[in-house]
């Protein structure tokens, strides 16, 4: 209990959400934030959960780094997820299983996101002093980092294999200009093994801080301590840290094209564009408008099927990236389905048409769609807590399901096509293609 | 248990006895909701206020393979039609489905065949309405049957190029001589699906898809009283039994031609209602063959990274199959490290180490049965196979009762019992 000093309850929401041709709409949530010590703690109450799952987002991502240190958010991440914890001195990721839980980190722009999840019994008394116990001292001796570098080789390798990530790193690298957020997420091979255990304690020391953390935390709360988010807070020192200052030239040209060559089975087409933040008010246009890329561009890719594809059988898909900064919508076409060109082009020659003519159409399909595709990203208590962390960052209220249907609900014709105008005229597009005699190329 | 890689059951299961099964005040989670509607359909429900969606299942019992002559792919044929038959003036389900931003999956197993939904809350109603209408009271159109053949034909033929489906078909048709668990559930040739008359393919839906055959079960955001949203009494024949399928008495070893080199191995196991050797079977799945977590995964990935791995034991009516798949460029290597881990697994673990794998597995169960369409998934699954209390998303219920009572010594003569000599299928990269 020490150092209680809970300031402000921001948000306590008991909601009832109209949908557009909704006939029952009804959802009590109940989410709440409050701020200590410069860190905002987000709790979302599931008490039908036997888990927990909390989600701890450090301002420590790959704007922290400059490209000399490509890979440094993620080495240091892996190092405290290999950190040996615990009576044993077993790797945290190894403890954490043997008490009943996991967990997982993700690097992206500006964030580390540890994932810490877990059976509730054992939540507060057996995991999350572990997890505390790596943060607050993680191994960076080098035979950790070693560990680490070779685990980040594999998921380097597994990027580079994936079309849609290796063209998602290109734009990336072109779409971030004011800091290194467009920087790989696990770094290069190269600069990874130059980097000594110093440079990683320095990192550390410097951008582990707890100003501006947040603590996204989903399940059955009532199982957990009152303490155990603040405690999580506490193993963080106090200080706020900003990102590297950088000028990074953009592209230039009416044709902004890069092209990758892998060894893969067929080429990819994928598109970005800069979008609306999260509290925009053209922020329920630009849902609506990427589930609609997302249709178009899949009608003409492939048959329309009976199912519904999973996700790696897709055609075609369109992601908004309203977590990034500045945010950003990617379209892409998988060319394992025909020539990538035509849905591509077609979708695009869609969004034009939108831009510059009135829609006269009831947009009621439009926006059930892009409700049923929101509400379907948060299937689980990861997902959930991802959420509302997100949204508790842009100070927004963390109640996202509130205020994404809320925003898809006061969407309007004229809405979609500001929207379009604005946001979806030049993209950056990327190209990968098989490589020349690669024995996968069909 | 892993849902969704399940396959077939056998025997036959009273119908009275499944009533009782079905019907039976749950003794654990006070969130699960048994009831019978007034159609006849047994209803599982698991309501959680929390989470905005909400996921619909109808599971049939039904063989792959239809009731008569054996028509490979005839239940996911039939399901997939009428998704996409316009229902009256009403759309399709299909079409329903996508003007919502909804999902639906059609999943045909040996045995069983189950039609899968999920979308936001606020639509559950008229979802309910729509799914139970096109299925209990089944219209199937000439276009619709274009539509599904095409489907399926796909299907068929993205699943000739998959190492882990083909292994999967290649090993049941040698652990069973006859049944449905023969044959594979989607064809590889479509031709003879073509030739199926609209006739034949109504009356198989008319017996597979009626009312009192079906389990609905729901899991997310839901307030509604299902009772009250589907029309009709209760009539025409009890709920199908579990069909029968003919394992066979001897292990084999057969070698296939494929695009890469490929390797199964299978045991038969035991029944559903073995409860504790399942799960002892299931905690030996995750304790050596969970992705990331697995002893064999985690030597896999610094041995042999440019290879692909399954294990798991698919939890069916009798006998269960407990089920390795290895394929990729170092697959001999990978052999290597399953083969001796099995000889390990059959000596006792220390009681520190089985405790932390215990708890692990517990975990893992809870984590995978955590969505709303897992929740729905898993209860379909453990009811069509003749066990519903014992389904893992119970979260209170019988499934970790047993996961507790396992001990080293126990798992390692279930192991010593049940996972001698596997069947094994080969794929030859080197034979095409």
């Amino acid at each position: 209990m020490k150092r209680f000093l809970r300031a402000v309850v921001l948000q306590t929401a008991a909601l009832i959400v109209a949908v557009a041709g909704a006939h029952a709409p009804a959802r009590a949530a109940l989410v709440t934030q409050t701020t200590y010590n410069g860190a905002k703690i987000v709790e979302q109450r599931d008490p039908s959960s036997s888990l927990i799952g909390v989600q701890l987002f450090v301002p420590a991502g790959l704007d922290r780094q400059t490209a000399a240190q490509s890979g440094i958010a993620a080495l240091v991440a892996e190092s405290i997820a290999g950190t040996p914890v615990g009576r044993d001195r077993l790797p945290l990721r190894d403890a954490l299983q043997g008490e009943g839980g996991a967990v997982s980190y993700s690097v992206d722009g500006r964030w580390i996101r540890f994932y810490v999840e877990g059976i509730k019994a054992n939540f507060g008394s057996r995991l999350l002093p572990l997890f505390e116990a790596a943060i607050s001292h993680p191994a960076f001796d080098e035979t950790s980092l070693q560990r680490a570098r070779r685990e980040l080789g594999h998921k380097i390798a597994e990027n580079q294999s994936v079309p849609l990530t290796v063209a998602l790193e290109m734009l990336n690298a072109a779409f971030f200009t004011a800091s290194e957020a467009g920087l790989p997420p696990f770094g290069l091979p190269a600069t990874l093994q130059s980097l000594s255990s110093q440079d990683v304690q320095t990192f550390f020391s410097t951008y582990y801080r707890r100003s501006g953390a947040i603590v996204s935390a989903a399940g059955d709360l009532d199982a957990a301590r009152s303490d155990d988010f603040t405690k999580i807070v506490d193993t963080l020192p106090a200080g706020a840290t900003r990102p590297v200052p950088v000028t990074l030239p953009k592209l230039r040209g009416a044709q902004r094209r890069l092209v990758a060559r892998r060894d893969i089975a067929v080429p990819w087409l994928v598109a970005q564009f800069p979008a609306p933040s999260l509290r925009s008010r053209d922020f329920g246009a630009m849902l609506v408008l990427t589930t609609f890329l997302e249709r178009t561009a899949s009608e003409m890719a492939g048959n329309p099927t009976i199912t519904t594809l999973p996700f790696s059988d897709r055609p075609a898909g369109a992601m908004y990236n309203f977590d990034q900064q500045p945010a950003n919508v990617v379209l892409y076409v998988n060319g394992g389905f025909g020539d990538p060109t035509r849905p591509f082009s077609t979708a695009l020659s869609v969004v034009q048409i939108f831009a510059h003519s009135k829609l006269s159409g009831d947009i009621g399909t439009m926006k059930s769609i892009a409700i049923g595709t929101f509400v379907d990203a948060a299937a689980t208590l990861e997902d959930r807590s991802w959420f509302a962390g997100v949204f508790a960052e842009q100070d927004a209220s963390p109640d996202f399901v509130a205020r994404g249907l809320d925003a898809i609900k006061r969407v309007r014709a004229a809405d979609l096509q500001r929207v379009a105008r604005v946001y979806l005229g030049n993209p950056n597009v990327a190209l990968v293609l098989p490589r020349a005699g690669s024995d996968t190329s069909s | 248990m892993t849902p969704r890689a399940r396959e077939l059951g056998a025997r036959t299961l009273c119908a009275g006895v499944l009533s009782a099964l079905f019907f039976a005040p749950c003794p654990g989670n006070a969130n699960v909701e048994r009831t019978q509607l007034p159609n006849g359909s047994a209803l599982i429900a698991r309501r959680d206020s929390s989470v905005p969606m909400v996921a619909i299942e109808l599971w049939f019992r039904a063989p792959s393979i239809g009731f008569h002559s054996p028509i490979i792919g005839l239940s996911r044929y039939a399901a997939t039609a009428i998704a996409a038959s316009a229902q009256g003036r009403a759309p399709s389900l299909s079409t329903l489905l996508k003007s919502l931003g909804g999902r639906l999956a059609i999943n045909a197993y040996a045995d069983a065949v189950s039609i899968a939904v999920s979308v936001s809350a606020d639509q559950q109603r008229a979802v309910f309405r729509a799914l139970t209408r096109a299925y209990f009271t089944p219209i199937i159109s000439a276009p619709a049957i274009r539509t599904a053949l095409r489907e399926v034909a796909i299907a068929g033929t993205q699943q000739q190029l998959d190492p882990q489906v083909t292994l999967h078909d290649a090993l049941f048709s040698q652990l069973f001589t006859g049944g449905p668990a023969h044959y594979a559930t989607t064809p590889s040739n479509a031709n003879p699906l073509s030739r199926v008359s609209i006739t034949e393919l109504r009356n198989f839906a008319a017996r597979a898809f009626r009312a009192t055959n079906a389990i609905v079960t729901v899991a997310g955001q839901t307030p509604i009283n299902f009772a009250n949203e589907v029309s009709g009494k209760s009539t025409g024949a009890p709920m199908e039994n579990p069909i029968d399928s003919i394992p066979a008495r001897q292990t084999t070893t057969t070698t296939r031609s494929f695009g890469e080199d490929a390797v199964g191995y299978a045991w038969l196991g035991p029944p559903i209602l073995d409860e504790k050797a399942a799960t002892a079977l299931d905690f030996i799945a995750d304790y050596l063959f969970r992705a990331e977590t697995g002893r064999v995964s985690q030597l896999s990935r610094e041995d042999a990274p440019d290879t692909f791995l399954s294990g798991q034991f698919i939890t069916l009516h009798d006998p269960g199959v407990m089920m390795i798949e290895m394929a990729g460029k170092q697959v001999d290597r990978l052999q290597a490290h399953v083969e001796d881990q099995l000889q390990e697994i059959k000596r006792p673990l220390s009681q520190s180490a089985f405790d932390r794998a215990r708890t692990a597995f517990q975990y893992h169960i809870l984590s995978d049965t955590e969505s709303p369409l897992a929740i729905a998934d898993n209860f379909g699954w453990y009811a069509a196979e003749g066990d519903p209390l014992y389904a893992p998303s119970d979260d209170a219920g019988k499934y970790l009762q047993v996961t507790q009572s396992l001990d080293p010594a126990y798992v390692a003569r279930i192991a010593q019992q049940y996972l001698g000599q596997p069947t094994v299928v080969r794929l030859s990269a080197s034979r095409k």
